[in-house]
């Protein structure tokens, strides 16, 4: 008796699973969700929605860099980002600037202040003084209508 | 195959009714592989949930490449089977297979009426090498081409003729051993 190895092993085609079991396992199955990738949908989807969102991640991020740019007073943030030494240096010159014009500022002040005040409690000053203006009015003696010399001088030229 | 082929494209879709009857067709199929590699029913229905229900999680990922969905499936499966043993570390060898507990299809039941020699076929199986069994449970039980065997396997369709030949003739050479012991 020659055995058929090949044709034993086709007979085992004739495993099958239980039925029932077959059934509850679908049911089980197709209750999941399948994952998706972003870059399945990318790769299935029209060539226009993949532009659409191309468009729409450079827009935002245009948005975003403005954005950012306005809060930073115009300065560039990566360049700063790239080193946080320069960072550090930046930010404290930034306080002693602000500290100097702050100092002369309230130098300037004082003085105003200081020569407002003397102004004001000066009270001989002369021609404000009241008492000073009266005097000066007294003693002041109006001068002739005419004065010899200079007629003479005239005739002088005149002839 | 191009209807099998917008079946895939559907299911890709997340359509459950296209992936239901890829379910139908190659369920039993990866069932059977897996329970003559396992043995026992209860891993072998485990593990053919889980490889289905991978498929399904990760259908977006396959690719055709020239290769039929089956080859997909069987790699998946393989892979469990694996995993399998090396998380288990437990080997039950194929002859264990009751010829009882197979479920068989009341068409083919005249088939076995030469038990003895399908419990022979097992024992014999279960003697070779782990990739051995495999190739020919896929070449000659499931009836993959040699090119879809080594899609499943990873390896080129060369090897796996090689491995075919060679557990085909240690396979006759423990047949006459056999019989020679037992006739």
């Amino acid at each position: 008796m020659k055995l058929n190895i090949k044709g034993q092993l086709k007979k085992l085609q004739a495993i099958r699973p239980d039925e029932g079991f077959v059934l509850r396992t679908r049911q089980a199955i197709l209750l999941e969700k399948p994952r998706m990738s972003w870059g399945y949908i990318l790769k299935t989807h029209e060539i226009a929605s993949a532009g659409v969102f191309v468009f729409a991640a450079a827009t935002l991020f245009l948005l975003a860099s403005s954005g950012t740019t306005t809060f930073t007073g115009g300065k560039p943030v990566l360049s700063s980002l790239q080193n946080t030494n320069g960072l550090q240096q930046e930010l404290s010159d930034m306080n002693i600037s602000i500290q100097l014009n702050e100092i002369s500022f309230q130098t300037d002040a004082d003085k105003a202040i200081t020569a407002a005040i003397t102004e004001i409690a000066d009270t001989k000053t002369s021609h404000l003084n009241p008492e000073m203006l009266k005097f000066e009015q007294n003693t002041t003696v109006p001068e002739s209508g005419s004065n010899p010399k200079i007629d003479e001088l005239l005739k002088t030229i005149l002839l | 195959m191009q209807e099998e082929e917008k079946l895939i494209q559907k299911a890709q879709r997340g359509e459950k009714e296209a992936f239901g009857e890829l379910y139908d067709k190659y369920f039993p199929k990866i069932y059977r592989f897996i329970l003559l590699k396992v043995s026992k029913r209860p891993d072998a229905e485990d593990l053919s949930h889980q490889v289905f229900l991978s498929a399904w999680r990760n259908i977006y990922t396959y690719e055709s490449r020239g290769f039929p969905f089956s080859s997909w499936l069987y790699r998946i499966a393989h892979n469990s089977v694996i995993d399998f043993y090396r998380t288990k570390r437990e080997y039950v060898d194929i002859e264990l297979v009751s010829t009882e507990r197979i479920s068989v299809d009341p068409e083919m039941e005249h088939l076995f009426d030469e038990k003895t020699e399908l419990s022979l076929v097992k024992k014999m199986l279960a003697k070779l090498k782990e990739d051995e069994q495999t190739v020919l449970i896929m070449k000659f039980v499931d009836e993959l081409s040699n090119k879809e065997v080594a899609e499943a396997l990873g390896k080129s369709e060369g090897a796996v003729r090689v491995m075919q030949h060679r557990a085909l003739k240690q396979l006759k050479k423990y047949a006459e051993d056999s019989y020679e012991t037992e006739y």
